[in-house]
């Protein structure tokens, strides 16, 4: 009961949740999933650690470094895992079922922002590592984040919301949600924010806007339409070079380009129909979508073109439109699970080099294409008091019609099985995950276990889990050409730890500590940037009318290529949070300590002093996180 | 607050650190200029070779190759296997130059500077060219001015010899890639590393005058006392040949 209530709460997949003001939302499905020892950022934990965007959200997940090496707006970079998942290509992001990663990407494969998740409505994040479920898609090499909108009880009627910031940042959020509406199904959201960014070129205008409409379900079915809008301009402040900042060329949160920038458009329609009776539960999405994406942006300065710059403008337009349908028929003890779906992404792309007016001076690349994509996933399971058995395989199909047409099939084995016994549940589980990594219709594969205990007692609960995946190709992103490279097969070997206890009233705390070894396979190499150890601790304080938080980040040094390493990273969060009946005042700091924090490392060549010799030679560059920021939200809430 | 003191200073630990370097002598390697008869007959002995290079890029090979690790072949074997696309990096990663510009005579050879090199296995270089001009130490008159290399030389056959020259336009882009080269660098190497031109491709045993049939060049320019100028066709057969890493290739010799 205790630990149900700690924000990020280690909750059993879908089954019913735990009480609790993290666990208001209420289950579309009664189907339940295996022992899975996945992460949920509830409401509770959301409202209490303000994150400025959804993607943000995962950092309060264990084990995950997030990282922004653009500003808010541009698609962040996720490590999980032993996994440098780049913007995506190793973490498979879906919002209320929908696959938000894009292959083929202009900037990067796997390239998701979430720009059209306006905070206020965000539910829930679910963050499942590994490629073990068998719903799990393309990108769902190191896991899958599943997003979920929605308003709780708690909270329905009109709620206003403003959030101001050390960096001249504005925020308006306005809920609606009827408050007779049986569950958070229901609402309108949005936010409008404006933010000069800290440093420079970091400002950022956005506006999101979400809203479901749920009737009331006629007998065994419901159903529900649900539109997403997200709208982002920003500036990019790029790389910096250590070098360069010892000589004095560029500050710490400086940026060299006063040029770079990006645009994010997003839209988003998706219904949602079930059917469930006693044994049969079958849910249908049908979706359909758009997106535009513009990003102009030099990480190499004058190295490639030494009189005209290297700046590339990066333009796509994508449409996509498919449908997902699962259905579970339970004859207990058993379970037949069958999942199959289709997605049609369309798309034109462009890679320019641009001059300081942002005229074009070359054509890169063009693309236009269209990538289709078809699975079909049966799946038998077995759940017994104390044990829990989940087989079955995912066929992927992937067409794609460009001006070289091809297709391939992957098969993806997904095997789970978990013991409960008293206060302690194990788990063994296999997978086959799968990620596309460019226009070329070819799937890299991984090959993931997992093993894992977890504990659960009065005030503690604990959980260790060991993990090994195989990667078929590593995939980069190289800067300077801006296209995520293939390299060699890797391997990774790590293990979880996490606390989760209560020692005494209103305390909360947890702890996790995530190891991993992430190296090539052929030449014992480390992959670079990736953490071989991250470590948080967060103590949490609930004591109406307050609410408090304090979060330490940890994450040792990075290994680069060549030999180099990247720095190490510690950072503090402070959060407060006070209510008075209908008004919420909430502080966050940021960087409490105001450390220079390199939150990215890198290791490539550029060259931004023009008096400088051309030298094609990797160096240390890395992307600023913020100073000691602070904002302050009003609320007021039903 | 023990363990927060402990993790701030874990991280105050975990400084970044650029990759070790070290630096190595270059020098312009004319051991393997040898005479080379082509496959017309033409026993041709060169005399002057010269361009401008902006730099020297040593390669490794980085993770760009493509092996399957024992478990997914294992799994792949029973499950079909998805494979991936082959690598981008063909060029290898640059680990090591020298930066120029330097203009490089094969025929008075000497020391070029020192390259800076991460340490790692070496397995090709990278030559960056330049279009020669007068900034380079060249006068105006120089025939290299204005390209992208200049040869000279004899050619013989059947008693016959014609004296030639070549003005090689830049190419595009202007970089030979691919060059041979192997060391394994580490913080005691001591070598010193050499630019050598050959006119013999060692591996496939063709010339870089393959294909040049000299005499009848030379009999539609019958000017005996000046060189025949190789243009035209014979310029651009010449030119692909040269501009090709089959010629070059990087020497490392125990620095003394």
């Amino acid at each position: 009961m205790l630990l149900s209530a700690i924000g990020v709460a280690q909750s059993r997949a879908e089954q019913p949740a735990p009480e609790g003001p993290d666990e208001v939302a209420p289950q579309r499905t009664r189907i339940t999933r295996g022992p899975g020892f996945a992460s949920r950022i509830g409401e509770a934990a959301l409202a209490l650690t303000r994150p400025r965007t959804a993607e943000e959200a995962l950092r309060l997940a264990p084990g995950v470094v997030v990282v922004q090496h653009g500003a808010e707006g541009k698609a962040h970079q996720l490590y999980l895992r032993g996994f440098d998942a780049l913007h995506g290509a190793d973490l498979e992001v879906e919002l209320e079922g929908v696959r938000l990663n894009e292959a083929a990407n202009v900037h990067a494969t796997g390239y998701f922002d979430l720009a059209l998740v306006p905070i206020a409505v965000l539910s829930d994040v679910r963050l499942e590592k590994g490629p073990f479920s068998l719903d799990q898609g393309l990108f769902g090499t190191a896991g899958t984040a599943r997003y979920r909108l929605g308003v709780p009880q708690d909270r329905r009627g009109l709620e206003l919301g403003y959030e101001l910031g050390t960096t001249n940042r504005h925020r308006l959020s306005l809920v609606l949600s009827p408050e007779d509406s049986p569950s958070d199904e229901s609402f309108l959201g949005g936010e409008l924010v404006f933010d000069d960014g800290f440093g420079e070129r970091r400002a950022v205008s956005r506006l999101a806007i979400a809203a479901r409409v749920a009737p009331p379900p006629t007998g065994p079915d419901s159903l529900s339409l649900l539109m997403a809008l997200g709208l982002a301009r920003f500036e990019l402040p790029g790389l910096v070079a250590d070098a360069d900042l010892e000589a004095g060329l560029v500050d710490f949160h400086g940026a060299y380009d006063d040029l770079s920038f990006g645009e994010s458009d997003r839209v988003l329609g998706l219904m949602r129909h079930a059917h469930e009776r006693d044994t049969l539960h079958i849910e249908t999405v049908i979706h359909a979508g758009w997106r535009g994406l513009l990003l102009r942006e030099n990480f190499t300065g004058l190295l490639l073109e030494p009189t005209r710059g290297d700046a590339r403008r990066q333009t796509e337009s994508r449409s996509h439109a498919g449908l997902g349908s699962k259905a579970f028929l339970t004859l207990s003890p058993l379970t037949l699970e069958l999942h199959a779906g289709l997605r049609v992404d369309t798309l034109e792309q462009a890679v320019e080099q641009v001059d300081d007016l942002n005229r074009r001076l070359a054509l890169a690349r063009t693309l236009s294409a269209e990538l289709v994509e078809t699975w079909l996933a049966p799946g038998l399971r077995l759940e017994l008091d104390a044990l829990y058995a989940s087989v079955g395989l995912r066929l992927v199909h992937l067409a794609h019609d460009t001006t070289a047409p091809d297709s391939t099939l992957a098969a993806l084995p997904r095997l789970d099985l978990g013991l409960h016994q008293g206060p302690w549940t194990f788990r063994l589980a296999y997978g086959r995950g799968a990620r596309p990594p460019d226009t070329r219709a070819a799937l890299t594969v991984s090959d993931a276990v997992e093993l894992g205990a977890r504990l659960r007692v009065d005030r503690l609960e604990a959980t260790l889990v060991g993990f090994f995946t195989a990667v078929g190709r590593e995939s980069v992103l190289d800067h300077a050409s801006g296209q995520s490279i293939a390299l060699d097969d890797t391997r990774r070997l790590g293990l979880e730890l996490q606390l989760v206890l209560a020692p005494i009233d209103p305390l909360r705390l947890r702890l996790d500590l995530t190891l991993s070894d992430a190296r090539y396979d052929r030449s014992g190499r480390p992959v670079a940037g990736v953490p071989p150890l991250v470590a948080s601790l967060q103590a949490e304080v609930d004591a109406a009318p307050w609410r408090l938080f304090l979060r330490a980040l940890a994450v040792s040094s990075r290994p680069l290529p060549h030999g180099a390493t990247g720095a190490g990273l510690f950072d503090l969060t402070l959060g407060a949070q006070w209510r008075s009946g209908p008004l919420v005042v909430a502080l966050t700091v940021d960087n409490l300590l105001d450390l220079d924090q390199r939150v990215g490392v890198y290791h490539f060549a550029s060259r931004w002093d023009p008096t400088s010799p051309p030298s094609s030679l990797p160096r240390l560059h890395f992307a600023a996180g913020p100073p000691l920021t602070a904002r302050l939200t009003l609320e007021l809430r039903p | 607050m023990r363990t927060v003191a402990l993790l701030t200073t874990l991280s105050a630990a975990c400084a970044g650190e650029e990759a070790a370097q070290l630096t190595l002598p270059v020098r312009v390697d004319a051991s393997q200029l040898a005479p080379v008869t082509n496959d017309l007959g033409w026993t041709v002995t060169l005399t002057q070779v010269r361009l401008v290079a902006s730099s020297l890029e040593l390669t490794i090979a980085g993770e760009a190759h493509a092996s399957a690790s024992p478990l997914t072949d294992l799994l792949g074997f029973f499950l079909g296997r998805a494979r991936a696309h082959p690598g981008h990096l063909a060029d290898g990663d640059v680990a090591g130059e020298l930066l120029g510009p330097t203009l490089i005579d094969w025929f008075a050879p000497g020391e070029l500077g020192f390259a800076t090199l991460f340490a790692g296995d070496y397995e090709g270089a990278n030559l960056r060219l330049a279009l020669a001009d007068t900034t380079h130490g060249l006068a105006e008159s120089d025939p290299l001015v204005g390209h992208g290399a200049y040869l000279a030389g004899e050619a013989s056959r059947d008693g016959r010899t014609v004296r030639f020259e070549a003005r090689l336009a830049l190419p595009d882009p202007a970089v030979i890639v691919g060059l041979p080269f192997s060391l394994s660098a580490g913080p005691n190497t001591r070598d010193t590393l050499g630019l050598a031109l050959t006119a013999l491709d060692p591996v496939e045993g063709d010339t870089l005058f393959d294909g040049l049939d000299f005499g009848p060049l030379a009999d539609l320019e019958p000017t005996a006392d000046t060189p025949l100028t190789l243009d035209g066709p014979a310029n651009n057969r010449l030119r692909r040949a040269f501009f090709s890493h089959d010629f070059f290739n990087i020497t490392t010799s125990e620095t003394r």
